[in-house]
Formats: C-alpha cells, sequence, structure tokens
C-alpha cells in the first residue's frame, strides 16, 4: 500500500516535472557587452560587464580553449603563439572589394574544446555554457594579402551562444536555450595584444538570449527517474 | 577655356561623384550605423537560398530600408526532394557541439562566400558574410528532434564593398550581425522566420575614384 502510494506520486511529480503544457515559458533577453582579454594570455578569457539590455547590469566572462596552442619564446624575434593561432585559426577570402581575413573559434579539427561563457547578473541570476563558433573578421584594406598591424587594431567579431540548464541559477534554474551577439574587438594594448571585446550599444543592445523552461535535460530530471526506481523498488 | 573647365568639373561631380539629388560632403569620412532587422528565408526549399525581410529599427540613415542574404548553393542537390537536400546541408555543415548544432556557412565550405545587400533611400551598400547557426539540443539526446529544429540563432560578420550607391558609394568598412530564427514547421521545410540586430563600420574608401577623377579632369586641362 505504501510502495503504491509512493509510485503515485512519483508518476506525479514526474509529470509535474517534464509535462509540456500552457505553463511553458520562454524569455527573450537582450544584453550588450564590454570586456576585455587577449589571444596571449594563457587561458584566454574575455571579461566585463554586461552594459545594457534585460540581462544588466552584471558581469561576464567567455574563455577560449588553448590547450594546443604554444607559448611565445621570448628568447625569438617571433611570436610563435601569435603565429600558430594565425596559421590554424585564419583563411584568407580574395573576393575582390572584400579582401579579408576569417577565423573561427574553436577550430575542432585540432581537437579544441568549445568555448565556455557565462553572464552573472547583479541579481544573482546566471546564465552560461558553451558557444558554437566565435568568428574574427580582419579587413585587408590594401588587399596586399598581408595582415597589417593597422589592419588587426579594429575588426569585427561574432558569437553563437547555446545555455546549459546545468548553469542556469536564479530566475533561469531549469531554463536552457540559445542567443547570440555581434560587435567588435579591437587592440587597446599592443604590448600585451590585450583587446576589447564591445557588443553595442549602451542604447541599443543588440545581443539576444532566448531561454525557454520546456524540454531542458537536468540532473534534476535523473535523480527524479533515480528516486522512481528507487521507491518502486522498495 | 575656364568656363568650359567648370563645366566639365561639374559634370564629373554630377555624373560619377554625387547620385541624382544627393550631397556626398553631408555625410561624414567614417559611420558607424546600427540596425533592426527580420523577414524570411529557406535554404531546403529555395535555389539559390535568399533570405530578406526589412531594416525595422536602428540608425536613421538605414530607416525603411530592405535586405537580403544570398548564399552559393551550385554544390548542394537540387530543390526536387527536400528530404535529400535538407540531409546533405545537415550532414555536410552541421556539427554536434554536446549541447546542440552548429554549422558555419563562409567561402571555404561553399563555391563563393555568402553576399548580401542592404537597399534604402540613401542608396545601396553590398557585400560578403560568413553564417554561423546553432540549434539546441535541448533535452540533450544527441538527436536532432523536429522541435530543436523549430528555433536557433545564428551570427556572423561581415565585409562592406567599396561597390555601393547613393549616399553610400564612398564607403566601404565591416560589420557584424546577429539574430534568432523561427520554424513553424521544420518537418514540411516551413520558410524560417529570422530577426535580429548588425551594426557596419564604415570609412571613406572613395580615394582611389576622386585620384582617378582628379586624373581624367588634369588631362583634359592639358
Amino acid at each position: 500500500m505504501i510502495m503504491k502510494r509512493q509510485l503515485i506520486l512519483g508518476i506525479a511529480l514526474l509529470v509535474l516535472i517534464s509535462a509540456p503544457d500552457a505553463q511553458t515559458t520562454t524569455i527573450y533577453d537582450s544584453f550588450a557587452l564590454q570586456g576585455y582579454g587577449s589571444f596571449m594570455d594563457d587561458n584566454p578569457t574575455w571579461s566585463g560587464n554586461l552594459t545594457a539590455g534585460t540581462l544588466s547590469p552584471g558581469t561576464f566572462w567567455m574563455e577560449i580553449d588553448d590547450s594546443c596552442w604554444p607559448a611565445d619564446d621570448p628568447g625569438t624575434p617571433e611570436n610563435e603563439r601569435w603565429d600558430y593561432i594565425f596559421s590554424n585559426y585564419f583563411s584568407y577570402n580574395d573576393t575582390e572589394g572584400a579582401e579579408c581575413w576569417d577565423a573561427f573559434f574553436p577550430n575542432t579539427d585540432l581537437g579544441d574544446s568549445w568555448i565556455e561563457w557565462r553572464f552573472m547578473l547583479d541579481n544573482g541570476d546566471i546564465i552560461g555554457g558553451t558557444s558554437g563558433r566565435f568568428i574574427v573578421t580582419v579587413q585587408d584594406l590594401n588587399a596586399n594579402g598581408i595582415m597589417e598591424d593597422s589592419e588587426y587594431q579594429n575588426k569585427v567579431c561574432s558569437g553563437t551562444l547555446i545555455s546549459w540548464i546545468n548553469f542556469g541559477a536564479g530566475s533561469y534554474a531549469g531554463f536552457c536555450g540559445d542567443g547570440s551577439f555581434s560587435g567588435q574587438l579591437n587592440v587597446t594594448d599592443q604590448s600585451t595584444m590585450e583587446e576589447e571585446l564591445y557588443v553595442p550599444s549602451p542604447t541599443w543592445a543588440t545581443g539576444m538570449m532566448t531561454m525557454t523552461d520546456e524540454g531542458c535535460s537536468t540532473a534534476t530530471e535523473n535523480s527524479s527517474w533515480g528516486a522512481i526506481k528507487s521507491l518502486y523498488k522498495e | 577655356m575656364k568656363t568650359s573647365m567648370i563645366m566639365i568639373v561639374c559634370l564629373l561631380f554630377a555624373t560619377t561623384l554625387l547620385p541624382v539629388g544627393l550631397s556626398a560632403q553631408a555625410w561624414p569620412d567614417s559611420l558607424d550605423l546600427v540596425f533592426g532587422f527580420d523577414g524570411t528565408g529557406n535554404m531546403v526549399t529555395m535555389s539559390p537560398p535568399v533570405y530578406s525581410g526589412n531594416i525595422t529599427g536602428g540608425s536613421a540613415e538605414l530607416s525603411g530600408g530592405t535586405w537580403m542574404v544570398e548564399i552559393d548553393d551550385s554544390q548542394w542537390p537540387d530543390i526536387s526532394d527536400y528530404e535529400t537536400r535538407w540531409n546533405y546541408i545537415f550532414d555536410n555543415y552541421y556539427s554536434y557541439t554536446g549541447t546542440g548544432w552548429e554549422a558555419v556557412f563562409n567561402g571555404d565550405n561553399l563555391p563563393e562566400k555568402p553576399h548580401w545587400e542592404i537597399n534604402t533611400s540613401n542608396g545601396s551598400m553590398y557585400g560578403t558574410l560568413v553564417l554561423s547557426v546553432v540549434m539546441s539540443d535541448c533535452d540533450m539526446d544527441g538527436v536532432l528532434d523536429i522541435e530543436d529544429r523549430q528555433s536557433g540563432s545564428f551570427s556572423g560578420t561581415m565585409m562592406v564593398m567599396k561597390y555601393g550607391t547613393g549616399y553610400f558609394s564612398k564607403y566601404c568598412g565591416d560589420g557584424a550581425y546577429n539574430g534568432s530564427f523561427n520554424n513553424s514547421d521544420p518537418a514540411n521545410f516551413a520558410d524560417d522566420f529570422v530577426w535580429g540586430n548588425g551594426a557596419l563600420y564604415l570609412i571613406d574608401c572613395s580615394i582611389g575614384t576622386e585620384e582617378i577623377s582628379w586624373g581624367a579632369v588634369k588631362s583634359m586641362n592639358r
């Protein structure tokens, strides 16, 4: 009798958790970013502030997997790390009038892991996960096929984001989703190659996230199943 | 001699440097623009795939404009069999990230980079772009369910070519865009509805044109 009651309770609990019903919530969020980082850093991470949109105020970070990248040898005139990045991530496109280099991070052919990211709102809410591809494009302004420092200085970037339920907290607990951003990646310090990631803007928040609580796989669901199985066994 | 010289200069200005009724001097040497957009398109049922729609907000210079993106599908199966074509796209462009699927469309995996254009009452701009698309695997089962195909996000970077018209004729530069898409019936390959935002960073690239014009004037004067 007790086992039956537990089983019914368990099934009811499961239905409450997983039923796709009118209570599904979808949230359309916006954001703008301003932060700093460098491909030259160990574990290159861009971090800074959520400056506008429904996800502000708060902070963010985005970390690129550099486990295959060499360090620069200060004893040589070359920058071995940059040379590796340039050779393995940038490709030249010679379309007349639109000559440029496009870079795609990660390069999964090299075994790179997907980029990780988090948004941490000042109110305690957190979302995060992995990114799709982070794209960086450098114009070849004089179309000579050589990337000059002045061309690398100011460039554009974009990225897609996948938000895992595992990292959702606060209002986003139980939510998953995807999003995107685009903006600029500009060198702010030539000596360290520090670069500013800027996703416009304080007045027009262009970053987008779509979050839903429907169908997200969670560790909770696994434990619910485990609990039910456990109850059923009793 | 002087009169004819002035007339030639005016004629050159009117025909080569300025569109009718516009003053290029009125616009700055560099111009940062932001824009919102929406529209529709379909990679499976359209050949070549075209996404197009309206500029919905942002900088006044782009107000009321329209946009278009076209992807070179010359190596894809034709549109006579949607399932075959979709399977080709999915198998050749999408990869599983562990939490979703991601695809890139660019000059490395297409015969040509996708190209775009924006048309406004102030003139037109053209260029190339790269496109990255993600679809979440919400239930993390590694299977692209119909529900997974109903929505997603995209982003990319843009090159602005120096072949614009109107006020935009002197500009080139770069830009970037991002957005989301919905599909009401992916099983039957309904059109995607897309919306998002973008920014263009334009600089005056007309120096070469001016040099040619001045050279012509000097030549005529001689």
